[in-house]
């Protein structure tokens, strides 16, 4: 018995969607109880003839020994942006990852979309090694990955409304759907009322808005949030932040954000990771990082949060 | 008061001009601005990088760029001979013209186009556009303003150099100013005849203007 709902309490008591693999079980094969061991495994019983599996359940993203060069140029010396990574994140999640300026955050966020090619190592999104797609493969692979951005990178040529259509325009949607679907994302993130609006005449809070439909016209699997609150004043990061929670919960979408900001992961986060010169230096759940942190540069970051999560 | 003046030789010529001007204007955005678009997108670590391509078409844009304009304009007429049959009148003109501004108005599309937000550019990206759609919707629609001044920059430019090109067999406004006005030691068909070519850049600049502001929504 899988609870209909798309989500299960688990440890922390975070919400996490179930795969959708797991639904396909039941249905096709006559599946009648399924434990789900929150991440990596399900346990699969069939009535009648005792069958029993134990189903490893592929994290969403798996990046594994990534190493990223930037080769030496004239002047300047050889920067090595990020150093055998390893990470998962599983569906679901809400993962941050934090560091200072230079830490390489910005390149492995960049990594999960295929932006930037790594030198060495592998990268799975979504069952799939991102390194043997072909170009067109890979573009519609981000079509199904959002990504919003510090400074929103909206095309101020174009209306609220006709930035939110650009994506599907890519993906080659069909005029009524594409005014059908950007009515829908501009309802939900509360901008309907400026859907004729250039993006020079809204808010900062605003644009960030537009940002996130934009990012979610395709009904991405993944969000990538680049610093996205780092623009914003406090009042109107909390609700960005509130609002990337929603679609976490309500949509599914796992979320990737680097921020150099604790507050963002204390506020968001499940899980996070800190960067400190192409490395990860720690690596966990976020109450856990916080309540005993380990490295230096972690406790750095958490010390300006004061003492709230001793306990 | 302007008894002197020719109106219907005026006339003629300041349609020549326009005709000149038009033509060269429309072909010269024809063949700029995909030499424009060309010499952005093969510049290294953008959406396809050639370094062959880029200084290749660098080179061609600087040869024709430094030649001056009156001496292209000689060098160029047998090129009309060739293409159209003959090196005289309005229509042989617009061939050197073009040659002339084309390679001026690819550099003012470049500069236009890469003053575009690189940001936007990577968003695109990451919205998994192909090229020809980042180049058309995001390169292009986001340099509008830039791309109009510029073209209106070069029509003016085309507007003395069609002046130029009417002194050595194309006819128009700059050929009457000078044989007519000048060489005639008739002032008033002189003056006129500049008096147009300067209503003629006011109403140019003027419409390049309106335009570049409405689509600018920057």
């Amino acid at each position: 018995m899988i609870p209909r709902q798309p989500v299960c309490m688990c440890k922390y008591t975070n919400k996490v969607p179930i795969p959708a693999e797991l639904f396909v079980l039941v249905d096709e094969r006559k599946v009648d109880l399924c434990l789900y061991t929150y991440p990596l495994s399900a346990i699969i019983c069939r009535k009648g003839i005792f069958y029993f599996e134990i189903r490893k359940v592929n994290p969403l993203i798996h990046i594994e020994q990534v190493t990223k060069r930037y080769p030496a140029k004239q002047r300047e010396q050889e920067v090595i942006a990020l150093q055998e990574i390893t990470l998962q994140i599983e569906k679901g999640d809400i993962f941050g990852i934090v560091g200072y300026s230079g830490a390489g955050k910005s390149t492995l966020l960049r990594i999960l979309n295929g932006l930037e090619k790594p030198t060495s190592g592998s990268i799975h999104v979504n069952g799939k090694d991102i390194a043997v797609l072909s170009d067109g493969e890979l573009r519609l692979l981000r079509q199904k990955i959002g990504m919003i951005f510090q400074h929103y990178h909206l095309l101020w040529s174009r209306t609220v409304r006709e930035n939110v259509a650009f994506p599907l325009e890519i993906a080659g949607k069909a005029k009524h759907e594409i005014e059908q679907r950007t009515e829908e994302l501009l309802r939900r993130v509360g901008l309907w009322e400026r859907r004729d609006a250039y993006p020079s005449e809204l808010s900062g809070g605003q644009k960030q808005r537009v940002g996130i439909a934009r990012a979610l016209a395709n009904d991405p699997f993944l969000l990538l949030c680049d610093e996205a609150t780092s623009a914003l004043d406090p009042e109107t990061t909390t609700s960005i932040l509130q609002l990337v929670k929603e679609i976490n919960q309500e949509m599914g979408i796992t979320v990737a954000l680097i921020t150099h900001e604790m507050s963002v992961v204390d506020a968001i986060c499940n899980k996070v990771a800190v960067m400190e010169t192409g490395s990860i230096v720690e690596l966990g759940e976020v109450q856990q990082v916080f309540r005993d942190p380990q490295h230096e540069v972690t406790k750095r970051f958490t010390e300006g949060l004061g003492g709230g999560h001793s306990a | 008061m302007l008894d002197q003046v020719d109106w219907v030789t005026v006339w003629q010529a300041t349609l020549d001009t326009l005709q000149m001007v038009g033509i060269s204007t429309l072909f010269t955005v024809l063949l700029g601005l995909p030499l424009g678009v060309l010499l952005v997108i093969t510049n290294r670590g953008h959406l396809w990088e050639n370094q062959v391509i880029h200084k290749s078409l660098a080179v061609v844009v600087n040869v024709f760029r430094g030649v001056p304009f009156i001496v292209l304009i000689l060098l160029l007429f047998p090129l009309s001979t060739f293409l159209i049959g003959t090196s005289l009148g309005p229509t042989a003109a617009t061939i050197p013209l073009t040659v002339a501004a084309a390679p001026f108005f690819a550099r003012m599309v470049e500069t236009a186009l890469l003053e575009v937000d690189r940001g936007t550019l990577e968003a695109a990206h990451a919205m998994g556009a192909n090229r020809f759609t980042i180049i058309r919707k995001v390169l292009l629609a986001e340099s509008m303003p830039a791309m109009i001044s510029g073209i209106t920059v070069t029509c003016v430019s085309l507007i003395g150099y069609s002046a130029f090109a009417g002194i050595v067999g194309g006819g128009g406004l700059g050929d009457v100013a000078l044989r007519v006005g000048f060489q005639s030691f008739n002032n008033e068909m002189l003056l006129v005849c500049s008096f147009i070519l300067v209503a003629i850049v006011q109403v140019v600049q003027w419409i390049g203007d309106a335009i570049s502001r409405k689509v600018d929504h920057r």
